[in-house]
């Protein structure tokens, strides 16, 4: 109960923060709406008269370009605390949450919730319901939002793992810069991945499977081994980051604070 | 004023390459972006000798002239925007270089490194990518895109610069920081030639500054006519004068409403 009391204010913290310059949150929100658009844009123009590329139809590629924007957008929605560890860590104001009587891997990581970023989540619903089309089941859309979430904690452990570095090293923003970069390859569909960068992206590094996963259930699909493979990585990451925050705590001194 | 501007490039060279891991990571960042398309456009050509006027071959070396670009273009940090609202500003006010210069100084500086590393790094892409990346029709092609190169740096960094002055007007900067950087990675060419665009798009596109930024110093790469090529230089020189002056306006109206009141 304390920890829903907890998460409903920072929620209505988050609220109040996005809406303290109401000009420039407007302004951010049509830029990141935009940034999606102009994605979708690009494929668009490259598609032009083609209804197919490489076996992947338009259809089909809107789809996973919508299920990567709920994604990334969901995770970084509920999760992008997790982005102010290092500087936690650097300025010892970590603390501070680990005081609180709360957990302090839920406080660092849902302590800045933005809501602003639930924009992006419908966005990329609308866009993968148009590619989609009349053709999926309620089951089909049920799956997509259960696999959409999958994919949102798979990143989000991925990046909190990263993030802990910190703990160890200091400066490793281009690490952070280079573990976005990565996880944009989501966008592609699987058939882009093949040979080297399919075992890379689909087995050690679950990147292609993200986006590509909901977007397979939606199409209605067969998704049983994609399923089986995203639930193995949920788990095995959320337990690698559980050990490492364990580890990075034992070592943190707070000498910094 | 020389012995200045060359310790403060000296200090900012080693300032960045302090934390090297640090920085090849962000490098490869930038490399990873490139990967992805040369993989997914090698499918997208199958079966098609163009894409909107564009070859395989041309596409790739436009993306890979982006991706070099991307390490030599510079990105107005957000400390420009921080000094004027937390009012560190008030240090290199006193000092007698002027402040957008000691910044562009720095940037030349950070531009430089990143511009060493990505070159190392597309000398790999051109490996594990044979014959997918082309030399340009004639010498003469390199050095003007290399000139052009030149003046896209000042053009980016007058119009970031642009931006960031907001800040002697507003408190928060996120709003409008963010609606420059759509506007420069939708209109610059950074994400699709701006040839791809329907003519009327393009030709209005190719008026405004930010095409000068990536779209002009690739295209002159790969070759463009004469008229095209003066064209391009005489609109990017205007837009440089222009963007220069009202970054001269807007400092010193700016200078007038600053208050220090954050130092």
């Amino acid at each position: 109960m304390d920890r829903l009391r907890w998460l409903w204010s920072v929620v209505c913290c988050a609220v109040r923060v996005d809406l303290s310059f109401r000009g420039s949150w407007l302004l951010n929100v049509v830029s990141r709406l935009s940034q999606f658009a102009i994605s979708v844009l690009f494929f668009g123009l490259i598609y032009g008269e083609r209804t197919e590329i490489g076996g992947v139809s338009w259809h089909d590629m809107m789809v996973v370009l919508g299920a990567f924007q709920s994604v990334i957008a969901l995770s970084d929605m509920l999760t992008g605390g997790v982005r102010d560890i290092s500087s936690k860590v650097e300025d010892g104001s970590l603390d501070y949450d680990l005081l609180k009587p709360i957990g302090a891997r839920l406080v660092v990581s849902v302590g800045r919730v933005q809501i602003t970023r639930l924009f992006e989540v419908f966005t990329g619903i609308v866009v993968a319901a148009t590619g989609a089309r009349s053709l999926s089941s309620p089951v089909d859309w049920a799956a997509f939002g259960l696999l959409v979430c999958v994919g949102a904690w798979i990143k989000y452990c991925l990046s909190f793992m990263l993030h802990c570095s910190a703990f160890w090293f200091i400066e490793t923003y281009g690490l952070y810069g280079l573990f976005d970069q990565v996880f944009d390859l989501a966008r592609y569909p699987m058939a882009v991945f093949r040979g080297l960068t399919r075992i890379l992206f689909v087995y050690v590094l679950p990147v292609a499977i993200v986006a590509n996963t909901p977007a397979v259930a939606l199409l209605g699909r067969p998704f049983g081994d994609l399923l089986v493979l995203a639930l193995a990585h949920a788990t095995a990451w959320y337990a690698l980051g559980s050990f490492l925050w364990t580890k990075a705590i034992c070592r943190y001194t707070g000498a910094s604070a | 004023m020389l012995r200045y501007v060359a310790d403060v490039l000296k200090l900012q060279i080693r300032r960045s390459t302090l934390y090297r891991a640090n920085l090849y990571f962000s490098a490869i960042a930038e490399l990873i972006p490139l990967v992805g398309l040369l993989l997914y456009l090698g499918g997208a050509f199958r079966g098609v000798a163009s894409i909107n006027g564009y070859s395989d071959v041309e596409l790739t070396t436009y993306y890979f002239l982006g991706f070099l670009l991307s390490g030599w273009v510079p990105t107005v940090w957000y400390e420009v925007g921080l000094n004027i609202r937390t009012g560190d500003l008030n240090t290199y006010l006193l000092r007698p270089p002027h402040y957008l210069v000691h910044f562009a100084v720095r940037q030349l500086a950070v531009s430089l490194v990143y511009v060493v590393i990505v070159g190392s790094l597309g000398i790999l892409v051109c490996l594990a990518f044979p014959g997918r990346v082309t030399l340009p029709p004639n010498p003469g092609n390199l050095l003007l895109s290399l000139a052009a190169a030149l003046m896209a740096f000042q053009l980016a960094y007058q119009l970031g610069c642009l931006a960031h002055l907001s800040a002697f007007w507003l408190d928060d900067l996120k709003g409008i920081l963010s609606a420059t950087y759509l506007l420069q990675t939708l209109l610059s060419g950074q994400v699709f030639p701006i040839d791809f665009l329907p003519s009327t798009l393009a030709s209005v596109t190719k008026v405004l500054p930010f095409a000068y930024i990536y779209w002009f110093p690739a295209r002159v790469y790969l070759g463009t006519t004469a008229a095209q090529q003066l064209q391009g230089f005489a609109v990017m020189g205007l837009w440089i004068i222009v963007t220069g002056l009202a970054l001269r306006a807007l400092w010193s109206k700016g200078l007038r409403v600053y208050h220090a009141r954050g130092g």
